[in-house]
């Protein structure tokens, strides 16, 4: 069971004056083996709400559980891949792909086999020796992805993992990461901004209201799978944007309003 | 142009600007600018310093040949004055960049005790330490001690939180993350810190030496003033100054080996 569940989470930031609710009473659930977009308006909470469930942060109110285990701290039953990457620029890509395997007291040969099954999978085993810095962004990226991956866990959480990818190299990332997901199919949370992703990539969507964040629709994208880009031009896949769209761009006012 | 020349040519360029200096200080000396009793020219510095080393001239006088003990004795005292700071300080720099309650203890009185000029340590020191090359290691480690826990502790503040976020995600422990990730990601500020910590060494050295001891190029540089002797006086100062750039050379090239993957992101933005 890797079910992620949130039950009436707050969380607030600061104290005395300085408060900012970034989430009051959210609650949703992301079914186990669903993959499950969160979107909304930037500063909505949505990097909040994935914190709190991979536990580098606890919420002011509410629980938030995976698999029926309230959330204290951070884990490798969690795998996160961050905005930035987060990888270590003084790791060669093989030692990052490694880190967790290591850190986890796996013996050397296990560990070996292991990085070159996921270089594979990922496309670089002949990057293996660079360093992320002579890496392009989507190459980063799949490194990333290959460092969590490597750590088996039931639950893969994504922050806008593509956001800082031009629009070319990002398509070809959705293509990709839905291949790897559609294999094994993990319980995934991936945050976004961007509608076409959003849709592309989910078996729901979760649309969230401006600051402070709650969930305001939740709906099922009933594409069909496998997926490829092509399915972005069916007049289906033109409808659940449109409808996402309207109840998305309601809250981008409101959040342009409040700043002005 | 092929690669030696271009080697040539960086060389050349990297000579240039002493060259020049030299040169001024010839032509200030023999033009009469400068009076040549009071300042030797370069040429007579230049004959002191080989004799100091080789004893081939007699151009350095009673002080011929001494240079191998004054360098040594000197080289000594820094490296021995270096390694007690380093070894204290990138520990506790590293406290005090994880841990606010570490900081509270110990940072303030690390802030009060930096801004005492460390020559002002020197009197205390030697009735502590007494005469005799102890209170110059000591006084050296003070003074060494100040750059490199402060740049540690730069280093650990400016590690992304998301580097120790992942690790943490990864399943590492507290130690598997200092040793793993924290350490490596403050290297290269530790690394600056060392630097100047090397070169704070080789400024505190000739101040120790002034007073208690006999030996070193300190020692050396107050006798030859005492004895009014300015060519050896400078022949002295060149030497520890090329030996403070030897040092510094020293620790960058470790840096290069350590930090192989620090030198590619500078240069590739």
């Amino acid at each position: 069971m890797a079910e992620i569940a949130l039950r009436g989470v707050s969380k607030v930031f600061g104290s005395g004056a300085d408060t900012v609710a970034a989430l009051d009473d959210c609650t949703f659930t992301v079914p186990e083996g669903e993959f499950v977009t969160l979107l909304g308006p930037s500063g909505c909470g949505k990097t909040t709400a994935l914190d709190l469930i991979a536990g580098f942060t606890r919420p002011s109110n509410g629980t938030v559980s995976v698999g029926g285990r309230e959330v204290v701290r951070p884990g490798p039953d969690r795998a996160v891949v961050f905005q930035d990457t987060a990888l270590f620029p003084w790791l060669r890509v093989d030692d990052n792909i490694a880190f967790g395997l290591r850190v986890a007291g796996l013996a050397d040969a296990a560990v070996r086999a292991k990085v070159n099954e996921l270089l594979d999978r990922v496309g670089l085993r002949e990057f293996r020796r660079r360093y992320p810095a002579e890496l392009s962004g989507g190459m980063r990226q799949r490194v990333a992805l290959a460092r969590v991956l490597a750590l088996e866990s039931d639950v893969l959480l994504m922050d806008e993992p593509f956001g800082a990818l031009d629009a070319q190299t990002r398509g070809l990332m959705q293509e990709f990461l839905t291949g790897i997901w559609e294999r094994d199919r993990r319980t995934v949370l991936f945050v976004t901004h961007d509608l076409d992703e959003a849709v592309f990539l989910a078996d729901r969507v979760l649309v969230m209201t401006a600051r402070p964040g709650r969930i305001k629709r939740e709906l099922v994208v009933d594409l069909p799978r496998p997926r490829a880009p092509d399915i972005m031009a069916t007049p289906r896949f033109h409808a659940l944007r449109d409808e996402i769209r309207s109840l998305a761009r309601d809250e981008a006012i409101k959040t342009m309003g409040a700043q002005t | 142009m092929s690669a030696g020349g271009e080697r040539a040519r960086e060389l050349l360029t990297y000579l240039a600007f002493p060259a020049f200096l030299i040169l001024l200080w010839h032509v200030a000396v023999v033009s009469g600018l400068v009076r040549g009793q009071t300042l030797p020219p370069p040429g007579e510095v230049g004959l002191t310093l080989v004799d100091l080393v080789f004893a081939n001239s007699g151009a350095a006088g009673r002080y011929s040949g001494d240079w191998w003990d004054h360098a040594s004795a000197s080289a000594a005292r820094v490296y021995a004055g270096f390694a007690l700071a380093a070894a204290l300080a990138v520990p506790v720099g590293l406290g005090i960049g994880l841990s606010r309650g570490f900081e509270r203890l110990v940072d303030p009185t690390i802030q009060v005790l930096r801004n005492i000029p460390i020559t002002g340590f020197l009197p205390i020191s030697l009735v502590i330490f007494g005469f005799g090359g102890q209170a110059a290691v000591y006084l050296i480690a003070l003074a060494a001690f100040f750059p490199a826990v402060v740049n540690t502790t730069y280093g650990v503040r400016q590690i992304p939180p998301s580097f120790v976020r992942s690790a943490r995600m990864m399943g590492a422990s507290a130690p598997q993350r200092v040793a793993r990730v924290i350490v490596p990601a403050a290297l290269p500020a530790i690394f600056t810190g060392l630097r100047l910590s090397m070169g704070i060494a080789w400024v505190l050295v000739v101040v120790a030496e002034f007073i208690g001891v006999r030996s070193g190029l300190g020692y050396l540089l107050f006798d030859a003033y005492q004895f009014f002797a300015p060519h050896v006086m400078l022949a002295a100062m060149v030497s520890i100054g090329l030996l403070g750039f030897l040092s510094d050379r020293l620790i960058l090239a470790i840096r290069a080996r350590v930090l192989a993957w620090n030198r590619l992101g500078t240069l590739r933005g």
